[in-house]
């Protein structure tokens, strides 16, 4: 199903040709695919990335996603709704988790991460909300910093303070 | 001529008379044994002082490595047309020598070459390393002129960075190029001495280091005669070396030395010999020239510091509160870059959400509410909670601003937006005090039917402070924390032992801790110079700042790890509450999002450790009142 949509969506005019403005025809489309296909198709062109950001098909690869009817609920959905987004909420948050799930090849998450993801992804909102706050106070702040490093050297500094205090000598300057 | 005195085994070695080899005259100003000529070596023709042999020993070991990694062209260059007068002087041929194999490694290296050392006087070895300027009777001078020679060249280095630094402004006459001393010692190096002491005065720095000047001038108004050239060879190559040395022996290597360094400092001021610790910090900072990676930049902090604490150049701001526009910029990077305090919050809130199961009015103590960042999670868990979200107030404390704005009520409003927009009710209330001891129950407006939470983040350690009456505010504190008898009390503090009674103790201490967190910052995957990072390092750096330069009610980095805290709390009538299994879960989950693959969580007896490669750096834990 998926290289069909590619292959059909491929070619700009033939998705203008078929699809025209009806953009939502392509949604409905996506919103059968997982989360990689959706952002492979969302390059094919313009029309294709507009579908492909629709809240309305992140919000059905989300669910999909969810073991439990979490996100089934009209006041969760409006609440992610008013802090992002779905499309945020995958991207920054559940997608960067699913590597922790247990099942790898399952492709549903356990309802620990997702809680997580959504404590998460309320920070991050809060945080977007302060913005304005901190930007505000920050505007004169030069950064001066001491000595910075050129090389990145491998050896880690607890080695070296446990190696030298071991060692135990003293530096003989005088 | 019979040696001096001196003792035992020196004397055998300043021994002049060797199977009939010729004489050298010992130094005419009394045959104190360290001026006298190093006998074995005086048999294979070289004028070496005996108070000199380590020294020597080590510049030709030095030399060693330095041939070693010179190309062909440098080594052919030095048989053709390197000048040097009297051979015999061992220690001013190796200096010379190096000179030659490294111009321009340091500025003072072409000064160095454009002088080449004047013939020797007729007087006894004019030695012109550790210039104690042989027959002018300057011989007490032998043993601290060392010292003092490194001084003019690092001190003006020094005293810039200082006052760019510090901001110190007493009419800066330098035009804050930081060439300039190169400048100096082209010229003339005594006056340039000279000159420089009037620059001191004017700009009227601190005592100890204008002093330091004037027993330079003095020294170098005494050797003027023949040692114009030679004062400046005493800079030349010793500040040179050091910088061979980083180069050549590899970053661990010249990371192992920054440490030594930083512990004979640190011993130093120990004793109290603060002229020794401020040397040091000067061949620390001619050492940090070359950078060395993670340790250059810790080291780099760790000598600020000390510098901070040897001339008593602490800003008290710096360690009340963290109430300025600069410190919430810090502490916003600090927690975005590494998971430190989103485990604090996360672990916390998970407590917190299992001890209210099933009440319906919870109210919230923040003991520092600095941006709130904690409780949107904990808003948004306790909106997902079955049942209904129950009714949240949350009081707030914070200190006092400086430029007088609310940030408390700000931050509550925004904590209350977006309670509404997840539709849990929500109360909030902000109490402004700068230190805990003086928050009183009273002020919480506590209301009946409600369970209480208190919670505190790297706030405990703060009171710690010993007055001279013998009590300190945690005692005070966590009575009136029992007093409220919360449901569930979250403390999370760093586990690290920075409150020991000796200075030496608390600085290794701490050198063994900020080095683990500075490690985890390296792998922490950003780009290595990005602002972020840099502003994350800032944060750190305040803290060792703290814990090293200040002292008394100033130094509020009290860390103490967590078994003192559990006998402090249990004596306080707390017992401890287990973190369930959920928190460690969440907090393993949280760590998957940061790319640093070393950090670990551990559970230890109830309570949760994140450590970086199995040190442990902070430690949650709970408590319910008896």
């Amino acid at each position: 199903m998926e290289s069909k949509v590619q292959k059909v969506a491929g070619n700009s005019h033939a998705s203008h040709a078929i699809f025209g403005n009806n953009v939502d025809i392509l949604e409905e489309i996506l919103k059968h695919l997982d989360a990689k296909s959706v952002g492979i198709v969302s390059c094919v062109s313009k029309g294709c990335q507009q579908a492909a950001e629709s809240e309305y098909v992140w919000k059905i690869i989300c669910t999909h996603i969810c073991p439990s009817s979490v996100f089934e609920t009209e006041r969760l959905q409006s609440r992610v709704a008013t802090m992002g987004g779905f499309k945020r909420l995958y991207t920054n948050f559940l997608h960067p988790l699913r590597s922790y799930s247990h099942h790898k090849h399952c492709s549903s998450l356990n309802e620990d991460v997702i809680r997580l993801s959504l404590s998460l992804f309320s920070v991050d909102y809060y945080e977007r909300r302060l913005e304005s706050l901190r930007t505000r106070n920050a505007s004169n702040f030069k950064i001066h910093s001491g000595i910075t490093a050129i090389d990145q050297s491998p050896d880690s500094c607890t080695d070296i303070v446990q190696k030298s205090m071991k060692e135990n000598r003293r530096a003989c300057f005088i | 001529m019979d040696p001096g005195s001196g003792s035992g085994a020196r004397a055998g070695l300043c021994s002049n008379r060797i199977n009939g080899a010729p004489m050298y005259p010992c130094n005419g100003s009394g045959g104190k044994f360290e001026s006298e000529i190093d006998g074995l070596l005086a048999n294979a023709g070289y004028t070496v002082r005996a108070s000199e042999l380590a020294h020597v020993a080590q510049r030709l070991e030095r030399l060693e490595s330095v041939m070693g990694a010179v190309q062909d062209p440098g080594l052919s260059h030095l048989a053709s047309e390197a000048v040097h007068y009297n051979p015999s002087d061992l220690a001013g041929w190796i200096e010379s020598m190096l000179g030659e194999l490294n111009p321009g490694l340091l500025d003072a290296g072409a000064v160095f070459r454009s002088q080449p050392p004047p013939p020797p006087a007729p007087a006894p070895g004019p030695a012109p390393v550790a210039g104690s300027g042989s027959g002018s009777g300057s011989a007490p001078f032998s043993d601290n002129s060392r010292l003092v020679g490194h001084a003019p060249l690092s001190e003006m280095d020094m005293d810039m960075a200082l006052m760019a630094d510090y901001g110190v402004n007493g009419g800066l006459q330098f035009n804050g190029n930081p060439h300039l001393p190169r400048a100096f010692t082209a010229e003339v190096p005594a006056a340039g001495v000279f000159s420089s002491v009037g620059e001191q005065q004017r700009r009227g720095m601190p005592n100890l280091v204008s002093a330091k000047h004037h027993r330079l001038g003095f020294q170098s108004a005494a050797c003027e005669g023949d040692d114009e050239g030679s004062s400046v060879t005493q800079w030349g190559p010793v500040q040179q070396v050091p910088a061979v040395v980083n180069g050549d022996e590899g970053a661990q290597e010249s990371g192992i030395r920054l440490v030594h360094l930083l512990m004979a400092c640190a011993e130093a001021i120990q004793r109290n010999d603060l002229k020794m610790a401020s040397s040091m910090v000067q061949e620390i900072r001619m050492m940090m020239r070359n950078p060395s990676g993670a340790m250059g930049k810790v080291a780099s902090h760790f000598v600020e510091a000390l510098a901070r604490r040897i001339y008593g150049l602490n800003s008290p701001e710096s360690s009340v509160g963290q109430a300025d526009a600069q410190s919430e910029l810090l502490y916003h990077h600090f927690y975005e870059t590494c998971p430190y305090l989103k485990f604090a919050h996360f672990t916390a809130n998970q407590a917190i959400l299992e001890a209210v199961e099933g009440h319906d009015r919870i109210h919230v103590i923040d003991f520092n509410l600095m941006h709130g960042l904690q409780w949107p999670a904990l808003i948004q868990a306790l909106a997902l909670r079955a049942g209904g979200p129950p009714f949240l107030r949350l009081t707030g404390i914070g200190p006092r601003q400086p430029d007088g704005r609310d940030v408390l009520q700000e931050i509550g409003m925004k904590l209350a937006q977006l309670a509404e927009s997840v539709n849990v009710e929500f109360d909030f209330r902000g109490v402004m005090a700068d230190k805990l001891d003086d928050v009183k129950p009273w002020m919480l407006q506590l209301r009946a039917g409600e369970v209480i939470a208190v919670n505190s983040i790297f706030q405990l350690h703060r009171l710690l402070y010993n007055d001279p009456s013998g009590s300190s505010p945690i005692d005070a504190v966590l009575k009136s924390v029992r007093s409220l008898k919360p449901k569930i009390v979250t403390v999370v503090e760093q586990e690290a032992n920075n409150n020991a009674p000796l200075f030496l103790d608390r600085f290794t201490e701490a050198l063994h801790y900020y080095s683990t967190m500075f490690d985890s910052l390296e792998a922490c995957n950003l780009p290595p110079h990005s602002t972020e990072k840099l502003l994350a390092e800032m944060y750190i750096e305040k803290e060792i700042c703290n814990i090293v330069a200040c002292e008394g009610p100033f130094r509020v980095e009290r860390h103490e790890p967590l078994s003192q805290w559990r006998m402090r709390l249990g004596s306080a009538g707390f017992r401890p509450a287990h973190l369930g299994s959920n928190a460690f879960k969440q907090a393993s989950m949280l760590l998957t999002l940061f790319s640093g693959e070393g950090f670990t969580v551990e559970e230890n007896n109830g309570s949760l450790t994140l450590g970086w490669h199995s040190r442990p750096l902070i430690s949650a834990s709970a408590w319910q009142g008896i």
